[in-house]
């Protein structure tokens, strides 16, 4: 990989909801064969449920594929998964974009580019979320 | 590239002393920084410029935003603000609110110049305090 390390997805305080909300992508990640994916939520109050979408896309952005699925809800959380390159997916599967399950992830599909996707229902206060993932 | 911001990258290069920017997110009690190491020319002031409020730990700092770009910092953001850099505005030029760790201790960005040439962030000036 050109530019392995460490890279934010998002640090963001969470308020008012959010429908679909794409962040500004993390680029030039040509030749990733893997990343870990860490999600942090601080809760503080208010709010109902909170979803984050991680997407990579191998179209220069023009569409975005999700990858792994995490939700949450009113109480701190902290995730971490791993994802791989190299794992073989040879049963065709149909990209989604931000309509991902809950709490699942896609293995073996990585692309060039990588962001996330937020949904938020209620109106939070305090409450931060960070998706932070390590490439290489 | 810039022919003034290869010059700086090089300079930085050969005599730069590594800083690390952090950004912080607050919410409440919590909190989440995103932070990168980057090479700067570090100055302290000299006898003629320590006037008024200015101490010896007032630093000035100059550093280049090329690594900004290359690691990427401070991450993904809601604005869509992507390409080079072109108004001092831009999510991806530190602020009064990031903080600096330069030789073991953390300071506190007082003033931030960018400076452009044809439209393109050449340069960081950065006054520290701490």
């Amino acid at each position: 990989m050109l530019n392995p390390g460490d890279y934010s997805l998002c640090d963001l305080a969470i308020t008012t909801a959010l429908t679909a909300v794409a962040q500004t992508p993390i680029q030039d990640l040509e030749g990733m064969i893997a990343a870990t994916i860490d999600f942090k939520f601080s809760y503080g109050s208010g709010g109902t449920t909170c979803k984050v979408w991680v997407q990579v896309t191998s179209d220069d952005g023009q569409t975005w594929k999700d990858i792994a699925c995490r939700a949450f809800t009113t109480s701190s959380s902290i995730k971490t998964i791993n994802v791989s390159g190299l794992t073989p997916v040879t049963t065709a599967i149909t990209p989604t974009d931000g309509a991902m399950a809950d709490d699942t992830t896609q293995d073996g599909i990585l692309g060039s580019a990588m962001r996330v996707k937020i949904t938020t229902t209620g109106t939070y206060a305090n409450t931060l979320l960070s998706v932070k993932i390590n490439a290489r | 590239m810039n022919s003034l911001l290869a010059q700086l990258d090089r300079r930085l290069a050969r005599r730069g002393e590594p800083i690390y920017l952090r950004r912080q997110v607050n919410a409440g009690v919590a909190n989440t920084y995103v932070q990168i190491r980057m090479p700067a020319i570090v100055r302290a002031l000299t006898v003629e410029q320590l006037i008024g409020n200015i101490t010896q730990q007032n630093f000035f700092i100059i550093t280049s935003p090329t690594e900004i770009y290359r690691q990427q910092w401070p991450g993904g953001k809601t604005p869509a603000a992507t390409g080079a850099i072109i108004a001092p505005s831009d999510f991806r030029i530190p602020n009064t609110s990031d903080v600096l760790f330069l030789r073991g201790a953390q300071k506190s960005i007082q003033r931030v110049a960018p400076v452009f040439d044809r439209g393109e962030l050449i340069r960081l000036e950065i006054n520290v305090l701490g």
